[in-house]
């Protein structure tokens, strides 16, 4: 298994994918910085109420001050994190070549000729692609609060941090599920464009079901409980609602045991072709 | 030299409405070029695929250095090396690092490998140039390279020639002669190049439309293939002493019928008809026969077709 992932970070870091994901974040890093020093506010999604006089979002709210002189902590972070909502696109991009090019390649019929366990092969896939994007999105959000920091002359605490990477970890656990939902699409259907398609109708069905359906049904609870957008809209405040980590913990570790036992069956009953 | 690397027990490999191999039975020993033999579809990489673990047989069961089983086959098969189809690399990566990754995969010790092979191949100059950047050939060579490294004692190669120029082909042709001998490397080598497998195998299986035709060894094959006069007369005890005192030779066999098959004068038949004819032997028939392995092989499937 370590000879597999030493593998699989070496096909990464040699790979194109590897540097556009990171010119992608070095962009997105540099929009947001462009963003902070203007009057430009990016909205998706909006304010679900209070607490504290710091607002309470349900989906991405960035650069939007109640005192731009004076900003608060939270919406310092709301801004920092405001591409959150749009970045699980490059980790789906990320996920599902990196799984399908193994197939395009043919390699992974090399290594499964070589006596290798191919639910090994597609574990260790899935533990490169989230720690690699995961290490990224941790660099990218510290980056982008301390450069939204920077421009409205916000000094963070050691608490401030701490804060920010709790987020940032909230949200990591979903993309974690996030992905493995991506490959387990991929190898049931060995189609990249079938997964590029099903899984963004998926991931913004929710905000046509969420406006279509305002009072919440079992099953619309239900759909919304296995959607990770629901979960990264609501994550920034969990904060202020100690049951929306508890509930992101809970959704990343039964969306994980779930797919992880999908997938090693859809593997075993497959032919490598 | 006996020890059997790859045996087949009555495999068979059955879809929903196709049936690609049917009770096929195969032994290969430790030390033989075994040339599998089949058009397009007859089974061949079916065969390959169940050997290298890519598909499993629904029927029958494979042996692979003496064990048997899902576990004991995984294990085993870490001491193969093979092309399945097309050339599986990576196409951003340079033929160092494509190696390299699957040193890396395989956790064999040591980059000098990676150079040694690449060296083997004719791969050396190839610097910094990405694998989608080279022509069929060197593609090949490095696909070959990769199933080269690590020193596997089998080595299963799905048409290693495809795409090859003439000298690309012999290159790899003296390669796997060389590696054979030298590294004692048991070697399976499909083709569609019969020509090209009759320069390399010491051995062959003909499968056709999924069953297995026919083992043999080169030599048996070459005997069967060899050119001779058959000659068809009224007395061959006569015959066989004008051929023994006249023409001046002891190559040649009597069949239980009585007919004589020399396997001298076969490019001047006329000799052996006119000394027969003075020597007062009454001939039924004379004339030229013998295959070379294409014609064999067309007249082997053939009769499978109409059996």
């Amino acid at each position: 298994m370590l000879n597999q992932l030493r593998a699989d970070y070496y096909r990464l870091f040699h790979s194109k994918l590897c540097w556009v994901v990171g010119s992608v974040f070095t962009v997105f890093l540099i929009i947001s910085a462009k963003m902070s020093m203007g009057k430009t506010v990016f909205i998706f999604g909006g304010v679900m109420g209070h607490k504290d006089g710091i607002p309470l979002l349900d989906g991405f709210i960035g650069f939007a001050y109640k005192n731009p002189v004076k900003p608060l902590f939270w919406e310092l972070v709301y801004s920092s994190t405001a591409f959150t909502g749009l970045l699980w696109l490059v980790f789906m991009s990320l996920s599902v070549q990196f799984i399908s090019k193994e197939y395009q390649t043919g390699t992974i019929k090399l290594a499964v000729s070589y006596g290798a366990s191919v639910f090994k092969i597609y574990l260790s896939k899935w533990i490169v692609v989230v720690s690699f994007s995961g290490l990224l999105f941790y660099v990218y959000n510290l980056a982008t609060f301390a450069v939204v920091c920077g421009v409205k002359n916000y000094v963070p605490t050691f608490g401030n941090w701490i804060s920010l990477l709790a987020l940032v970890s909230l949200y990591i656990l979903v993309l974690a599920v996030f992905t493995l939902f991506c490959f387990t699409l991929y190898i049931a259907f060995k189609n990249t464009v079938a997964v590029l398609t099903i899984v963004p109708l998926f991931m913004f069905s929710m905000i046509i079901v969420i406006n279509t359906f305002r009072t919440s049904s079992f099953l619309v609870n239900c759909y919304l409980r296995i959607n990770p957008m629901y979960y990264l809209s609501n994550a920034s405040r969990f904060w202020a609602d100690s049951a929306i980590a508890k509930n992101i913990l809970l959704f990343a570790a039964a969306g994980i045991a779930l797919l992880l036992v999908s997938s090693y069956f859809l593997l075993k009953k497959q032919e490598i072709k | 030299m006996n020890e059997i690397i790859f045996r087949a027990n009555d495999v068979s490999k059955k879809y929903k409405n196709n049936i690609a191999l049917e009770d096929v039975n195969i032994e290969i020993k430790r030390g033989q070029i075994y040339g599998f033999i089949g058009h397009n579809g007859a089974g061949k990489t079916t065969l390959i695929r169940i050997l290298t673990g890519l598909a499993r047989p629904t029927g029958g069961e494979i042996e692979l250095f003496g064990k048997k089983g899902e576990r004991e086959l995984a294990r085993e098969r870490q001491r193969i090396g093979c092309i399945i189809e097309a050339p599986a690399i990576c196409p951003d990566m340079t033929a160092w690092q494509n190696l390299e990754v699957q040193r890396i995969q395989r956790g064999i010790p040591g980059r000098k490998s990676v150079d040694e092979v690449l060296a083997l191949v004719g791969l050396t100059d190839t610097g910094r140039k990405k694998a989608k950047d080279f022509s069929l050939g060197m593609r090949q060579r490095l696909a070959l390279g990769i199933a080269l490294l690590g020193e596997p004692e089998f080595l299963i190669l799905d048409e290693p020639t495809n795409g090859l120029d003439p000298m690309g082909i012999v290159e790899i042709r003296e390669l796997l002669k060389r590696i054979n001998i030298e590294k004692e490397i048991t070697i399976l080598v499909s083709s569609h190049l019969l020509s090209e497998l009759h320069l390399l195998a010491t051995h062959y299986g003909i499968i056709h439309k999924g069953k297995m035709v026919q083992q043999i060894s080169a030599k048996e094959l070459e005997d069967k293939c060899r050119r001779y006069v058959r000659i068809e007369s009224d007395n061959s005890e006569l015959a066989v002493t004008i051929i023994e005192n006249e023409l001046k030779t002891k190559s040649y066999e009597v069949s239980p019928d009585n007919v004589i098959r020399l396997f001298e004068y076969t490019e001047s038949p006329i000799t052996v008809s006119n000394a027969l004819f003075k020597g007062g032997v009454g001939i039924k028939s004379i004339y030229i026969q013998g295959d070379n392995l294409e014609s064999y092989y067309t007249s082997l499937i053939g009769g499978a077709v109409h059996a």
